[in-house]
């Protein structure tokens, strides 16, 4: 984990006016993050991951597949969340960046999401139960 | 006074290159106009979308303001603007114009920019007449 921490960490100091990644469950828990130096503790909202969530499941109802990410904007924020099943990989920026270059970051984060996302899967279905923040390790490999 | 036909007619113009329907909605989920589609799939999609509007607004809202340049979690100030949802089978575009709510649904192949765009510009000129019909300030 510590490793997508530093990729993370890499990415927040690489892409101008992106306050926040974090990479988290489907209940919001999280599992890595980077935080710029002035963002406060509220940015880490939990129940947004679980509303992005539940915004991916309501979505199925309407025969349009699985939902790969959502862009919400707000008055001088904006959040981009991708979905990398079970996990949750969430940009949170100022307006002052366009939008296309948080997609294009979070396309950049794809691959090692991939890799965290199915040691994360293993390790739930492994374990027979929620892995995830239970204190579990999670063993990420190198491609 | 609202004429529903001629709110149909003004959504169907942006009925074109992939956006496959337009709706306008009540922040309640209730169906005002609708252009594009059966009038079941619409109600279904104006459930769904003021769902995830107002879920999204209620638990973003804290996250956003805390984001916000000297920011603090809470601020009421902050308000969603809009939410775009790229899904595998399509994307589907929500705004507030006045009080109500505008949802524009696209396929797949429709660039997000352009779904924005025409979100913008539909919301833009709707908001005029409908701040007449329900002059309040969104929540």
């Amino acid at each position: 984990m510590a490793e997508l921490d530093a990729l993370l960490e890499s990415m927040l100091t690489r892409t101008e006016h992106v306050k926040a990644i974090m990479v988290t469950d489907r209940d919001g828990v999280i599992l890595a993050k980077a935080l710029h130096k002035d963002s406060q503790d509220g940015i880490l909202e939990p129940a947004f991951s679980a509303t992005f969530a539940v915004a991916c499941e309501q979505c199925g109802k309407l025969g349009l597949g699985t939902t790969n990410s959502i862009i919400s904007t707000f008055s001088s924020t904006q959040i981009v969340q991708f979905s990398h099943p079970p996990l949750i990989l969430t940009l949170l920026a100022s307006l002052d960046i366009p939008p296309g270059v948080l997609l294009a970051a979070g396309k950049d984060l794809a691959d090692p999401m991939k890799m965290v996302a199915d040691a994360v899967a293993r390790s739930t279905a492994g374990a027979g139960g929620p892995a995830v923040g239970s204190g579990n390790a999670v063993v990420v490999g190198r491609a | 006074m609202l004429k529903p036909k001629v709110i149909a007619q003004v959504l169907s113009q942006v009925n074109t290159n992939g956006i496959k329907a337009t709706l306008l909605l009540n922040p309640d989920g209730s169906l005002i106009s609708f252009a594009g589609g059966s009038e079941s799939e619409a109600k279904v999609l104006a459930a769904v979308a003021s769902n995830v509007w107002f879920a999204y607004e209620r638990h973003g809202k804290p996250a956003a303001a805390a984001g916000a340049e000297g920011g603090e979690a809470g601020n009421s100030a902050e308000s969603l603007q809009d939410l775009i949802l790229d899904c595998e089978a399509g994307k589907l575009s929500v705004s507030r114009a006045s009080r109500m709510l505008l949802c524009l649904v696209a396929n797949e192949e429709v660039e997000w920019g352009l779904l924005k765009a025409k979100t913008k510009v539909l919301r833009e000129y709707l908001e005029g007449p409908l701040s007449l019909v329900s002059p309040s300030a969104p929540p």
